[in-house]
């Protein structure tokens, strides 16, 4: 059966764009556009692997992010995080944000900037697939 | 006695030689002797700049004709009563501190004119010592810079629309290059269904970047209007048709009410359809952004406003505004759609209005919805 991948992005057109790249390649997309409809999906569904956008209206990716390994049956998924802010800034971001809610939450899989070719992010979702 | 009109005098009175001679006549006899003959008051009056002198209690005591002519006259009266017309002193006052510790100071101020006008000034105060080195009076010279502080606005409009625009268009560049892929993975698998969809994507960011460009050209070029007799009805069907589809792929129910009574009205046509397409833009993007209501629904209305005015009105149920948005909205680049939006488009739908000779009105309440309604003259 096909892995599930899960896709959280609110702009439509990236939606469709990662969805055909995923099932283009032999994965079954499933889709959300903000960061709450991600966490109902994917504790639904149980994605064999998150990409992730960072800045969405409602819940952001970031806090997306920290829910989705905080919570015990999802802690383990592998997340992509794709977004037009810098690497840089988002980790700092991350840091912060454990210094100040005194927790350590470890780092995505894959942090991808985006305008994302193609080709590196199907290596990516490839890498964390691998079995 | 006032010391700094002699000792200017004095200075021009004689000069040593530059070989250390006798001290000669300066030769104002031949150039400048004219000056003295004017006499300094003429010489002030001729100033392009408002010149006045007033006293400790800011009483003005003396004023060029540059000033009386744009401030009426002012000798006898307190200097922020007829500057400012405002009974407070001015905070940070140039002519105060030069009072207290009797040196020049420089600031910025926005003054009114006798003619109701607002105006920038750069003002130089100067204190006017006795020969005791006590501050007897200051010396105020101001210039207007209103011109050059629209020129600096427009400017640093200019500079902040290149940053937030080719944020914007990088943007936009994604969604086209993702839908190019789409297009590509269909024609390689033979598949036409995902091919339009990936076309379609295409096509969105193609009207995108189309609006994008469409509100910079008139946000930062003067453009003449030429205005002309039409029937609202059809300009209006016109740009609701346009939205239609996107409408639909919202759920947003677009409705269009006008009143067959409105005669023919005068307008720039390529202005107004602008400023509509921004007004409904915004409209459905607020329902899209809504997540109370179920039902979402857009209502263009056309109707009189007034004897000589009509309105277009543009009414939705989604997530409204509170005071603090409401207010900052109509600033270049203040957007509520972060990533989604340059925040020129109600800059636009602003220059459009005021070309016009109208207004606007926006009511609005968080989580109910906003009617934003323009209010222009018949012509």
């Amino acid at each position: 059966m096909a892995k599930r991948v899960l896709v959280v992005d609110d702009e439509m057109d990236m939606r469709i764009f990662i969805s055909t790249l995923l099932e283009t390649n032999g994965y079954k997309a499933l889709t959300a556009k903000d960061g709450e409809e991600g966490l109902v999906i994917a504790c639904s569904e149980k994605p064999s692997l998150i990409i992730l956008d960072v800045m969405m209206p409602k819940e952001s990716g970031i806090n997306l992010y920290r829910e989705l390994r905080k919570h015990p049956k999802l802690q383990g998924v592998p997340v992509i995080m794709l977004s037009a802010l810098s690497k840089k800034t988002f980790f700092y971001s991350q840091k912060m944000l454990d210094k100040y809610k005194e927790e350590e939450i470890p780092e995505p899989e894959v942090y991808i900037e985006k305008p994302a070719e193609p080709e590196e992010l199907l290596d990516a979702i490839n890498t964390c697939l691998e079995p | 006695m006032i010391a700094q009109g002699k000792e200017k005098g004095k200075t021009q009175v004689s000069r040593k030689t530059t070989d250390g001679g006798t001290p000669v006549e300066e030769s104002s006899s031949e150039n400048g002797s004219f000056l003295t003959d004017l006499g300094y008051r003429a010489v002030l009056d001729l100033l392009p700049c408002y010149v006045s002198i007033q006293d400790a209690a800011l009483r003005i005591l003396f004023t060029n004709s540059q000033f009386e002519k744009d401030f009426g006259p002012g000798v006898g009266r307190i200097c922020h009563e007829v500057y400012k017309k405002t009974a407070e002193k001015c905070p940070l006052c140039p002519v105060q501190r030069s009072f207290s510790d009797q040196k020049p100071h420089l600031s910025e101020e926005t003054v009114r004119l006798s003619s109701g006008e607002w105006a920038d000034l750069a003002v130089y105060s100067a204190p006017i010592t006795d020969i005791f080195g006590n501050v007897r009076a200051v010396i105020e010279m101001s210039g207007n810079i209103t011109k050059l502080k629209e020129n600096h606005k427009e400017l640093a409009f200019l500079g902040q629309s290149v940053a937030v625009v080719s944020h914007d268009i990088k943007n936009i560049l994604e969604g086209l290059q993702g839908g190019a892929y789409v297009v590509d993975e269909g024609i390689k698998d033979d598949d036409m269904k995902l091919a339009g969809k990936g076309w379609n994507v295409v096509k969105r960011n193609i009207a995108d970047i189309t609006a994008i460009t469409q509100n910079i050209l008139y946000a930062s070029k003067k453009r003449f209007s030429k205005y002309q007799e039409i029937y609202l009805e059809d300009l209006i069907d016109d740009v609701v048709n346009l939205f239609e589809k996107k409408a639909e792929d919202m759920s947003v129910n677009l409705e269009v009410k006008t009143n067959p009574a409105l005669p023919g009205v005068r307008v720039d046509p390529p202005g107004i359809r602008r400023m509509l397409n921004n007004v409904l833009l915004n409209a459905l993007e607020a329902c899209k952004a809504d997540k109370e209501n179920r039902f979402h629904k857009v209502t263009v209305r056309t109707d009189f406003y007034d004897k000589r005015h009509f309105m277009i009105e543009v009414e939705d149920n989604g997530t409204g505004m509170d005071d603090a948005t409401r207010e900052k909205i109509f600033k270049g680049f203040y957007s509520t759609k972060g990533d989604a939006g340059t925040g020129l488009g109600l800059h636009v739908v602003d220059k459009v209005v005021m070309g016009h000779g109208g207004r606007v009105e926006i009511l609005t309440m968080p989580s109910k919805g906003t009617t934003f309604r323009v209010i222009l003259p018949m012509r």
